[in-house]
C-alpha cells in the first residue's frame, strides 16, 4: 500500500477513527500493530514472517544480552542479530549479486562453475525495518538504552505503518518513550498531519511523478549518446524528482504519524540548499546518516583516530552506506564518491577554511551551488542502469564525449526542468534554516490555506503513470 | 494557528478550483474515460476462472475493442457471459489466449481477432509493448490491494472527467488556455468498464483524423509495394497457434476466429498484400476452426471506418448484431 493510493486514503481514514474510538491505551496499540501488519501484507502477505522473524529475533537477542552480564556472552548474541539482520539482507537483497560477482571472480582465476540464479524478490522495505531492529539490539549492546519492558511496544515500534517500508528510520528510545503515555485527540496535530500529508503527496504525485519523471525518463530510459542539454537537463529533472519522491514519502509518513500522535525525526531538511558535503548528509536522509555515523563510523573509530585511519573510515562508511541503497556497483561507486567529496571538503575546510572570504553570503551561495552542482553529477551514478550508461551521460555533461549525440531534450522539457528546479532551489535556499513548522506558523493562515488548496487541486487533476516510490526498492 | 479557518477554507477552495475545472472541460466536450491499463485489464482477468462452459472471452487488439458491443451480445445471449480481454495496441492476442489455455481451465468460447500480420507473430513489429506483459502484470503484481484501488480509481474515472489519467487534463487545460487562449481538443474515444472502447467520430477533429488516415493509408501502400512473403512461408509463421488451439479444443473449448472491417479503401492494399484465398482461408483450414472474414459477408464490409480500421460507436451495435447472426450455429 503506498500513500499515493486511493486504498491507503481509505485504510488511513479507518485507522484513525477506530484509533481514536478505542478506549484503553493497549487496545489501541494494538489495533495500530495489527493494522501495521495489514499495511505490510497489503504489499506482499508472506513476507509479514520476514517482518515477524526479524522483530522476534531482535527481541530475543536484546534480552539475552540485556540479562547476561559477561561480555563475550553479550557479543556472541550481537553476532547472532547482526547473522539474522544482515543475513535477511544479504539473502533477499545482496543474493544474486554476491553470486553474481563471485562467479566474475572465479572466472577471472580461471574457474569455471555454473551457478542457478534464483529469481528472489526483494521484499518492501527490508533495509528499513532490520537497520531499525538492529539499531535496538545495538543500543542494548551498547547500553544507551534498557531492554523495553513491552513486548508489544517494540513490535509497534518495528512495524509502525507509517515508517514501516521506507523510513524514517527511527531510533528505539524516540518511539518507545511515546508508547508510554496514552495519545489524546489534538484537532491541531490532525491539521498538522494533514497538511503535511497533502505536501507530501505534492511532492511526490505532482513534482516528481507528473512534472519530472517524464523527464528523466527521456534521457535515462533509452540508449544512447545524450546532447549536452539532454545529459543536465534529464539529470537535473531526476535531481528534483528524488528530491520530492523521498521526501514526499517522509512528509507523508511523519504527517500520518502525528495524525495518531506519534512524532517522527526529521528526515530531510532543504537538502539542496547546502553548503558542503558534510552539510549535505545532514539534510539529506538524515535518519540514515545519522544511523550509519553512531552504528558504523563511530565504532569503527570516527575521528578518534588518526587523520588517515579517519579518512578510511568516512570512506568505509560512504561506500556502505552507497551498496545500502542497492545491490549494483553503481551504488557503490556513488557512496565512493560521496566519500571522497567529504576528504576533499574535510582537507580543504583544514587548509583554508580560517580565511574569513568563506563566510560572506556570496561565497556561501557560490559555495552552495557548487555543492548542488557536485550532487548532480552523482545522481547520475544512482539512477543510471549501468556504469557504461552513468559514464556516457557524465562525458556529455562535462563535454568530453566524442559520439555524435543521439538523445536530445525538447523546449517544454527544458522550459519545465529549468523552472521547477531553479524554484525548488529558491525555497531550499530561502528557508534552508528554517523548520516547516516555523514557516507555516508565520506564515498569515489564509496563505496556507491557500497552498494547501493548489497543492490539493494539483493532486486531484495533475494525475501521471502511477509510480512507486523510488525508495521502496531499498 | 487558526487550524479551524485554514481547513474551512482550503476545501470550499479546493471544490471551487475542481468544479470549475470540470465543467470548463465537459464545456469542451470532453468526457469520462477510464484508463485502459493493466489493472483494469486484470480486472477483467480475473473474470476468467469464474466463466462457464457457455461463456465467451473476446480477444484481440483495438479493432475489438471498439468493434464488439457486449451489451447487444448479452441482449442476445442473457444467459451466457461474455468479457472484452481485447488490448489496444500491442499486437497479437495470442499470448493473452496461450495464457488462458495453459493456466485456466476455461472450456468455453474463444472469439480471437486478428489480421494475417498479427498471426504470425507473437510480438507486434516495431512494437515495444506485447499483451503478454499485462498478463504477467496479472499474475505477479495485482494484489487484492491493487484491485481495491483500480475499483475505486475506476469508478472516480468513470464519473468525472477532471480525475482522467490520460493526457494530464489539468496541464493540458491550462497550458493550452494560456499559450493557445484555447480550450484543450477533447479526445474523441473512451473506455468503459467493461473495457470497450467507443468512438465518436462526431468529436473528432476533421483535419487531425484525415491526417492520420493518410498516413495509415500511406504505410499499407508502401507495404502493398513491398515483396511479400509466401503463403507458405506465412503459414509456418502462424505455427505457435496451432497446438494450442488444439490443446484448447481437446478439453472441449471452442475457438472462432475474426477479421474485423477496414475501409474499402484500405481493404483494397492489404487484400494485394496477402489474399484471404492464400493467406487467411489456408490457416482457418488448417486449424479446422470457424471464421468470419468481414471481406465474405457484403454486410460486415459496408461499415463507415473514417480513420480505416475501427467503428463509429453508433455503428458498433449495429455490427455486432450482424456478426452474432453469421456466429449464430457455433454460439448455440
Amino acid at each position: 500500500m503506498t500513500f499515493n493510493s486511493y486504498t491507503f486514503a481509505l485504510f488511513f481514514l479507518c485507522v484513525l477513527v477506530v484509533y481514536y474510538i478505542l478506549g484503553k491505551w493497549k487496545m489501541r496499540k494494538q489495533f495500530l500493530l495489527i493494522t501495521s501488519y495489514m499495511f505490510y501484507a497489503a504489499w506482499n502477505p508472506p513476507f509479514v514472517i520476514l517482518l515477524w522473524i526479524s522483530t522476534f529475533a531482535d527481541w530475543q537477542f536484546s534480552q539475552f544480552i540485556a540479562y547476561t552480564d559477561k561480555t563475550s556472552v553479550k557479543r556472541i548474541f550481537l553476532l547472532g542479530s547482526l547473522f539474522v539482520n544482515l543475513g535477511l539482507l544479504g539473502f533477499f537483497k545482496y543474493g544474486n549479486f554476491i553470486l553474481e560477482n563471485s562467479i566474475y571472480i572465479l572466472k577471472t582465476l580461471g574457474i569455471n562453475q555454473n551457478f542457478s540464479f534464483v529469481n528472489i524478490l526483494l521484499p518492501v522495505g527490508i533495509s528499513f525495518y532490520t537497520f531499525q531492529t538492529l539499531s535496538y539490539t545495538l543500543d542494548v549492546y551498547f547500553g544507551k538504552i534498557k531492554h523495553w519492558h513491552s513486548f508489544l511496544d517494540y513490535a509497534l515500534y518495528v512495524t509502525f505503518f507509517p515508517q514501516l517500508v521506507a523510513g524514517p528510520i527511527v531510533r528505539a528510545d524516540e518511539f518507545l518513550q511515546q508508547c508510554e503515555y496514552e495519545k489524546p485527540l489534538v484537532w491541531s496535530n490532525i491539521s498538522w498531519g494533514f497538511s503535511l500529508i497533502t505536501l507530501g503527496l505534492f511532492e511526490k504525485v505532482v513534482v516528481a511523478d507528473a512534472l519530472l519523471a517524464p523527464v528523466t525518463e527521456s534521457l535515462y530510459s533509452v540508449s544512447g549518446t545524450p546532447t549536452f542539454t539532454a545529459a543536465w537537463v534529464g539529470t537535473l529533472a531526476f535531481t528534483g524528482q528524488i528530491f520530492g519522491d523521498f521526501a514526499g514519502y517522509s512528509t507523508c509518513a511523519i504527517g500520518t504519524a502525528i495524525c495518531l500522535g506519534f512524532t517522527l525525526p526529521r528526515n530531510f531538511h532543504f537538502p539542496y540548499a547546502a553548503v558542503g558535503f558534510s552539510d549535505f548528509w545532514r539534510r539529506w536522509h538524515i535518519s540514515l546518516s545519522t544511523w550509519l555515523r553512531d552504528y558504523l563510523y563511530i565504532p569503527l573509530g570516527g575521528n578518534r583516530v588518526s587523520n588517515f585511519r579517519n579518512q578510511i573510515n568516512l570512506m568505509i562508511t560512504m561506500l556502505l552506506g552507497g551498496l545500502w541503497h542497492g545491490a549494483a556497483w553503481s551504488f557503490v561507486v556513488w557512496g565512493g564518491v560521496h566519500g571522497i567529496y567529504l576528504i576533499v571538503e574535510r582537507y580543504l575546510k583544514k587548509t583554508f577554511g580560517h580565511q574569513a572570504i568563506w563566510q560572506s553570503s556570496g561565497m556561501r551561495l557560490l559555495l552552495g551551488l557548487l555543492t548542488f552542482i557536485l550532487t548532480c553529477l552523482t545522481w547520475v551514478l544512482f539512477r543510471a542502469s549501468s556504469l557504461t550508461q552513468a559514464t556516457n551521460i557524465i562525458t556529455s555533461m562535462l563535454h568530453f564525449s566524442s559520439q555524435a549525440p543521439t538523445i536530445d531534450i525538447s523546449n517544454g522539457s527544458l522550459l519545465k526542468t529549468i523552472a521547477i528546479i531553479f524554484s525548488m532551489l529558491g525555497i531550499h535556499w530561502l528557508f534552508r534554516d528554517k523548520s516547516l513548522e516555523e514557516i507555516t506558523h508565520k506564515s498569515p493562515w489564509w496563505i496556507t490555506s491557500i497552498a494547501l488548496a493548489v497543492m490539493l487541486y494539483a493532486i486531484a487533476t495533475l494525475h501521471a503513470q502511477d509510480r512507486s516510490f523510488i525508495y521502496f526498492q531499498f | 494557528m487558526n487550524w479551524l479557518q485554514i481547513w474551512l477554507l482550503t476545501p470550499a477552495l479546493l471544490l471551487l478550483g475542481i468544479s470549475t475545472h470540470e465543467v470548463v472541460l465537459r464545456q469542451a466536450k470532453h468526457e469520462p474515460s477510464i484508463n485502459d491499463n493493466a489493472d483494469l485489464f486484470c480486472d477483467v482477468y480475473s473474470q476468467v476462472q469464474e466463466l462457464e462452459p457457455d461463456d465467451v472471452i473476446l480477444l484481440g487488439a483495438s479493432r475489438m475493442q471498439t468493434g464488439f458491443d457486449l451489451k447487444v451480445f448479452h441482449n442476445k445471449f442473457p444467459r451466457r457471459k461474455s468479457i472484452l480481454l481485447a488490448q489496444s495496441g500491442r499486437g497479437s492476442s495470442y499470448p493473452v489466449f496461450e495464457e488462458i489455455v495453459k493456466k485456466s481451465d476455461f472450456k468455453g468460447i474463444v472469439i480471437i481477432e486478428e489480421t494475417e500480420d498479427t498471426l504470425m507473430s507473437r510480438k507486434y513489429k516495431g512494437q515495444k509493448y506485447t499483451q503478454k506483459e499485462f498478463v504477467d502484470y496479472c499474475n505477479r503484481q495485482f494484489t487484492l490491494n491493487q484491485q481495491v484501488n483500480h475499483r475505486i480509481s475506476a469508478l472516480l474515472e468513470s464519473q468525472f472527467v477532471f480525475v482522467k489519467n490520460e493526457g494530464s487534463p489539468l496541464r493540458r487545460l491550462w497550458v493550452n488556455l494560456l499559450s493557445q487562449r484555447q480550450l484543450p481538443e477533447q479526445f474523441y474515444f473512451k473506455t468503459i468498464l467493461s473495457r470497450e472502447q467507443l468512438i465518436d467520430y462526431d468529436r473528432a477533429d476533421i483535419l487531425s483524423l484525415e491526417e492520420f488516415r493518410d498516413r495509415v493509408m500511406e504505410e499499407v501502400k508502401e507495404k502493398a509495394q513491398q515483396s511479400v512473403m509466401s503463403p507458405e512461408e506465412w503459414l509456418g509463421k502462424t505455427e505457435h497457434w496451432w497446438s494450442t488451439v488444439n490443446q484448447f479444443r481437446a478439453r472441449g473449448g471452442r475457438v472462432i476466429f475474426v477479421r474485423m472491417p477496414v475501409s474499402q479503401e484500405r481493404w483494397k492494399f492489404e487484400s494485394q498484400i496477402a489474399p484471404t484465398e492464400n493467406y487467411w482461408n489456408r490457416f482457418v483450414d488448417k486449424l479446422n476452426v470457424k471464421s468470419i472474414h468481414f471481406a465474405d459477408y457484403p454486410d460486415l464490409s459496408n461499415f463507415n471506418l473514417p480513420d480505416t480500421s475501427h467503428m463509429d460507436m453508433g455503428d458498433k451495435p449495429v455490427f455486432t448484431r450482424l456478426l452474432l447472426t453469421h456466429l449464430e450455429n457455433e454460439l448455440q
